[in-house]
């Protein structure tokens, strides 16, 4: 029985020296530039170059694209920052900024006065601008003569018109998708196509709980109609113009196109040092050009 | 003390803790949930949080109907196949078959869900006409998720019948069809139900798939047919609960199709409990 027990002590022993050999080699070594690369932050006169942690960014699925990109670049330039991204809404970004849940929340829309009561000490930034776009399928027979006042566009999401032929496309019934409640992007269409009329989306219309499934459902249906943010319209869809103006980022930057929006990140009090600096980064040079090269517009 | 005591004393530990965070979730569900539920609530025909209207009805109907077909679909498919895998297979094409089944289970739901609205949608709307969004779609997504589960806890149960049986039953001069027909479904058959009824645990349960292939409309209505759209409890849960306010009536009422939610599987698990034990099959 002894002497089982003196040679478990003895493996275990020889494990344990060869494990801490390995091990602390490395780390004095990490240790060691780590010290240098602070006294070299420290002679430039920096703060320290060596940003770490966890950062968790989550909201608006039109900001999701934005932010997952600028997540990509940031971690490859500060590889001991782990970000993750995640979609749920602009209502869901307010809220989880608000409530510490996330570090950094987005929305699509402005924050509502009732979210300002529940989270008053939330910072926000504008990182960009964006659209929202009306869009039909490519196979759509109206295609290129497409050209909807905000009138029309409210009489389609609210039922009022639903064929086709009345627009002189089929006599097929027009098949309207739109985003769940809480959605930046319905907020704003809502405020720009709908509540001017007095008009509530229809009751029969499919919800789909982002930008990238309202695409997809339009891209797969002759027959149906969508509005997404213009940062996600690409060839799968056609964006309708709107009062006669085309929906580009060029027509919405001169103001041609009637809808606008803000994009803003948040964080609950005034941004930590990691949080500035990927906010920062958003906002940077390299950072907006990310922007506008996802199809929205920069704040430059 | 003895090391057998330790381990058990750590295993008495680990199904404690388990036991713990089930109740743990009843408990938080019940409270959070129980206020917003009520006759109202449960028959009410509309559900449009904007307006302060919380009916589940017609989405409560529609997660039944969604549900039933789909295990119909899967039973009819999945049953005759683990028949076939347990008694008429060869071995070599029961194992090809069985762990291509099971492959199934570990495809997540979400790809299920896109497989379905890219291939299952389209496909409805050129043939069937619709708008493809159905509860067609959503009754075939949910049978490819259930179908793994429903075949190999099958498959299980008949092959746990004593192969005693089968030799009486063949020594009787039965014929091998008559004896898989008369002796051995029949012994296996309570197994077999189980199986059915934790299908539709499955079914109940699943969110993802079947939010993206039910049309999932705006305010959502009693269907008229199998090309109409519905609403299910739990996708209604996920597509609403990120922006619910705390504290809001919305909330309390997703809460409450929580519990409701809850009741069903309960209700369920009474049943396959009930149906297991009700013949002595050792499983």
């Amino acid at each position: 029985m002894n002497q089982k027990i003196t040679t478990y002590l003895i493996i275990g022993l020889f494990i344990g020296v060869v494990s801490g050999f390995f091990i602390s080699g490395p780390m004095m070594y990490n240790k060691q530039i780590a010290t240098l690369s602070n006294r070299i932050s420290e002679l430039e006169g920096q703060e320290s170059i060596a940003l770490s942690g966890v950062l968790s960014i989550a909201g608006s699925t039109t900001i999701l694209k934005i932010s997952q990109e600028c997540a990509n670049n940031f971690m490859q330039v500060h590889s001991k920052v782990q970000i993750s991204v995640s979609g749920g809404g602009s209502g869901h970004g307010v809220k989880a900024a608000g409530s510490g849940e996330v570090n950094i929340g987005e929305a699509s829309r402005n924050i509502k006065a009732s979210e300002w009561l529940s989270y008053p000490d939330l910072v926000a930034f504008v990182i960009g601008k964006d659209s929202v776009a009306v869009v039909v399928n490519p196979g759509n027979p109206l295609v290129g003569s497409l050209d909807l006042t905000l009138e029309e566009i409210s009489q389609i999401f609210s039922g009022e018109v639903s064929n086709w032929s009345e627009f002189g496309g089929d006599d097929h019934e027009i098949e309207v998708y739109t985003r769940e409640e809480g959605s930046g992007t319905r907020d704003v269409f809502e405020m720009y196509a709908l509540k001017p009329f007095d008009a509530e989306f229809a009751g029969t219309a499919s919800v789909k709980p982002s930008n990238g499934e309202m695409r997809a459902s339009v891209a797969g249906n002759r027959y149906g109609v969508a509005y997404i943010s213009l940062g996600y319209v690409d060839s799968t869809v056609i964006a309708a113009k709107v009062e006669g103006v085309e929906a580009t980022v060029e027509k919405v930057k001169s103001g041609d196109y009637p809808i606008t929006r803000v994009l803003w990140m948040f964080t609950k009090g005034f941004p930590s040092t990691l949080e500035k600096a990927f906010i920062e980064y958003v906002l940077s040079d390299e950072g907006q050009v990310i922007v506008e090269d996802l199809g929205f517009i920069s704040i430059k | 003390m003895k090391r057998g005591d330790i381990a058990s004393k750590i295993l008495f530990l680990c199904a404690s803790f388990s036991t713990l965070i089930v109740f743990l979730i009843i408990i938080f569900l019940l409270r959070e949930g129980i206020s917003a539920l009520n006759w109202n609530f449960l028959m009410g025909m509309v559900w449009s949080p904007h307006k302060n209207l919380y009916g589940i009805f017609p989405t409560l109907l529609g997660t039944l109907v969604v549900v039933a077909g789909a295990i119909i679909i899967a039973t009819a498919i999945g049953v005759p196949c683990a028949v076939f895998l347990a008694e008429f297979s060869p071995f070599w094409l029961r194992n090809m078959i069985k762990s291509t089944v099971e492959v199934l289970v570990g495809v997540p739901s979400v790809v299920i869900g896109f497989f379905g609205l890219i291939v299952i949608i389209p496909f409805i709307r050129n043939n069937l006409g619709g708008r493809g969004e159905s509860i067609l779609a959503g009754w075939i997504v949910l049978a490819i998720m259930s179908l793994p589960h429903i075949i190999s806890l099958s498959e299980d149960a008949i092959r746990a019948v004593p192969t005693s049986y089968r030799q009486a039953s063949l020594a009787l001069g039965a014929t091998k069809w008559q004896t898989v027909r008369r002796a051995v479904l029949p012994s296996a058959s309570s197994g077999m139900r189980a199986a059915i009824v934790l299908g539709v645990g499955r079914a109940v349960g699943e969110t993802m798939a079947v939010l993206m292939v039910v049309g999932n409309p705006e305010t959502p209505w009693i269907p008229t047919g199998v090309l109409d759209r519905v609403r299910v409890l739990t996708s209604t849960i996920a597509i609403e609960f990120s922006y619910a306010e705390w504290g809001s009536p919305h909330q309390y009422a997703l809460f409450a199709i929580g519990v409701v939610l809850f009741f069903i599987v309960v209700a369920l698990n009474l049943v396959a409990t009930f149906v297991i034990r009700r013949r002595n099959w050792n499983g």
